[in-house]
């Protein structure tokens, strides 16, 4: 049970490269926060620092009300699962999980029950004896969380733990993680590239880019409002279709490239370059050819449940993302009728692509 | 069911012949040598030889200079071997945990692999060398009545400080790629769960180490039994009165400076046996303990 805060934590590597740019978070106590971005966007240096694996170079990192910059990695009382789940391959199941409560000197009949509770959670009850080589990828991982949670720390760090699991498996650990945190309620931190496990994991999403955040909020939030492009276009699969274009005189509406109009609901100065953003969902097809937009089909994907139509639009052949329920059926070239409607519109300055 | 046959081709046994060739002419061929041999008495001048069978075994095993050799082998092996895996551990750790200058360590310390065994025992001479021995001043300087040409346990204590420090470069190599080889995140993971760095390297990173150090062990101790001829033969060629001798260094001084060759022969077959049986050993009893 805790907290952890960060205030206006900075890195920068001895060769002069500057990872993170003052990072400013609180983690509330049991919440479960994900910190997701591109590669080399600092979310996992971030993680690291706080698992104080990484030093800090200004700044002030928190767990509780304990100031953490110089306390041992052992000290801080958190656990943290790797990506490659970095188990000790000479060691049983059994030991791996042992290990760090023997260490803090448990007695051998507490360390026996924490292990073995954990391991029935797990469902790990008949892979003690075996050594970590002898499981799966999915065991080990399950592993690699058992030797976290006997530790019952006051935080949990997790750092891609699902990137080296197929895709199915990965389905499947991410409901388990969720469960399990849910059921510990332990502060957990988590550090994905993965929009997916990021969406339905987080309490409360950190959208990360070039060692500063984004923007931060719970994943709906981040979904409806983005706060800039580039997190508009990070979350949301596919990306959301951005079209260059300019207020009309009237202020009414916003005329693109091409002439056509999308109308807004909010009050923007006439002749501004905005960069309008619409989610391949919140476009409806007109069949009687009302809709604002006209654009021929380029491609289409037809995944069963759903069909991705990949269009192009106006002289410059800009290209617009449709994603309809169901599955449907165009010709290559064929135009269609786009629509979609002024509050699902999101509106961004061109410059300094902040949310208008 | 019919077995699929290949067209054999003539080629692969091309390739390898050399390789064949060198070992049948220089392992196989005086191998055999040695066991003929060890089977014959030559008269003193090499002009007659009859079979004697195991008689020279017999006086090889009764004699006490091949037993007194025999145990200054073993604790010169087992001291080489232990010395310089140990030292060289520590300063591959070591220097695996330097970032500054941390090629420039390396190199210095693998520089010594460079050195040719008889090349490292004229430096342990000239160290030693009563008259003008920079070592040899020092020991003396501090009161130790140093004086390895007479005292067997003084020339005991050079050829093995001379024989660990040429080999503590080679394990230094081995032991630092070892340290290479394991994944950072099981060290990291090793920081969160153990405060101790003393303790994380004896239940982490040397039982990950092991099968280097296993490696590492029986090549030193083939070291220690065969390649310190060149230095044992250039610093102390076995004196004081064969103390310093081990078994291959007294195969040589009986065989050619002797010139009794089946006794020579004889105990060159007796070293062949026991190297087998302690290579057998090692694997059968220490190899079980490593992980891999």
């Amino acid at each position: 049970m805790a907290t952890v805060t960060l205030n206006r934590a900075e890195k920068t590597y001895a060769n002069g490269f500057k990872a993170l740019h003052g990072i400013d978070l609180e983690i509330g106590d049991g919440e479960f926060t994900v910190l997701v971005g591109p590669s080399g966007c600092g979310k996992s240096t971030l993680l690291r620092m706080i698992a104080g694996l990484e030093g800090i170079s200004s700044g002030e990192i928190k767990i509780d009300d304990r100031v953490v910059n110089n306390v041992a990695p052992a000290d801080r009382d958190i656990a943290m699962v790797f990506q490659n789940y970095a188990l000790y391959p000479h060691m049983t199941n059994y030991a791996n999980m042992a290990y760090g409560l023997k260490n803090r000197g448990y007695s051998k009949v507490e360390i026996d029950t924490r292990v073995r509770d954990a391991a029935k959670i797990l469902q790990l009850d008949d892979y003690l004896e075996r050594k970590p080589q002898q499981l799966s990828g999915g065991q080990r991982q399950r592993v690699a969380m058992g030797r976290a949670i006997v530790r019952e720390p006051k935080v949990f760090l997790f750092d891609e733990p699902l990137s080296n699991l197929d895709a199915k498996l990965r389905v499947d650990m991410r409901l388990e993680i969720k469960n399990l945190q849910q059921r510990l309620g332990i502060t957990s931190v988590y550090v994905t590239h993965d929009q997916v496990e990021a969406m339905t994991l987080a309490d409360r999403l950190i959208v990360m880019n070039a060692g500063i955040a984004e923007q931060i909020g719970t994943p709906i939030e981040i979904y409806e409002k983005p706060a800039s492009l580039f997190v508009a276009s990070f979350i949301g699969s596919p990306s959301m279709n951005f079209l260059d274009g300019k207020v009309a005189d009237d202020k009414s509406h916003v005329v693109l490239g091409d002439g056509s109009k999308i109308d807004l609901d909010h009050v923007i100065d006439a002749g501004r370059d905005l960069v309008v953003g619409v989610r391949p969902e919140h476009f409806t097809l007109k069949a009687d050819g009302s809709g604002a937009l006209k654009a021929r089909v380029r491609m289409i994907e037809s995944l069963g449940a759903e069909t991705l139509i990949y269009l192009e639009f106006g002289e410059k052949n800009e290209n617009v993302t449709l994603r309809m329920q169901g599955t449907h059926q165009f010709d290559k070239g064929q135009e269609l009728s786009l629509a979609t409607s002024a509050n699902l519109v999101h509106l961004f300055d061109k410059d300094s692509g902040k949310r208008l | 069911m019919k077995r699929v046959q290949f067209g054999h081709s003539p080629v692969p046994y091309f390739f390898i012949a050399p390789q064949i060739l060198i070992i049948a002419i220089f392992f196989l061929w005086p191998a055999a040598q040695a066991v003929y041999q060890s089977f014959l008495l030559e008269d003193a001048f090499g002009l007659s030889s009859q079979f004697v069978g195991f008689r020279n075994f017999a006086d090889v095993l009764a004699s006490g200079a091949w037993l007194q050799s025999a145990i200054f082998t073993a604790v010169f092996s087992f001291l080489v071997a232990f010395f310089s895996i140990a030292i060289s551990l520590f300063l591959a750790v070591r220097a695996d945990e330097v970032i500054r200058g941390a090629k420039s360590y390396k190199t210095l310390l693998m520089w010594g692999y460079a050195v040719a065994p008889p090349v490292a025992g004229l430096l342990g001479n000239m160290l030693f060398n009563p008259l003008m021995g920079d070592l040899y001043k020092l020991f003396n300087s501090f009161g130790f009545e140093f004086n390895h040409i007479q005292n067997a346990g003084d020339a005991a204590f050079v050829v093995t400080l001379i024989a660990v420090w040429k080999q503590v470069s080679v394990n230094f190599i081995f032991f630092l790629s070892g340290l290479q080889g394991i994944p950072k995140a099981v060290t990291e993971a090793a920081t969160l769960d153990c405060k101790s760095a003393e303790r994380r390297f004896w239940t982490i990173t040397f039982p990950l180490l092991a099968p280097t150090t296993f490696f590492l062990m029986v090549i030193n101790l083939t070291y220690a039994f065969f390649e310190t001829f060149g230095i044992i033969d250039v610093s102390t060629k076995g004196s004081p009165g064969g103390s310093t001798a081990t078994l291959v260094y007294k195969v040589y001084v009986d065989g050619f400076l002797g010139a009794d060759m089946g006794s020579s022969s004889a105990q060159s077959v007796l070293l062949m046996i026991m190297v087998s049986v302690l290579t057998v050993f090692q694997f059968r009893f220490i190899e079980r303990k490593v992980h891999y």
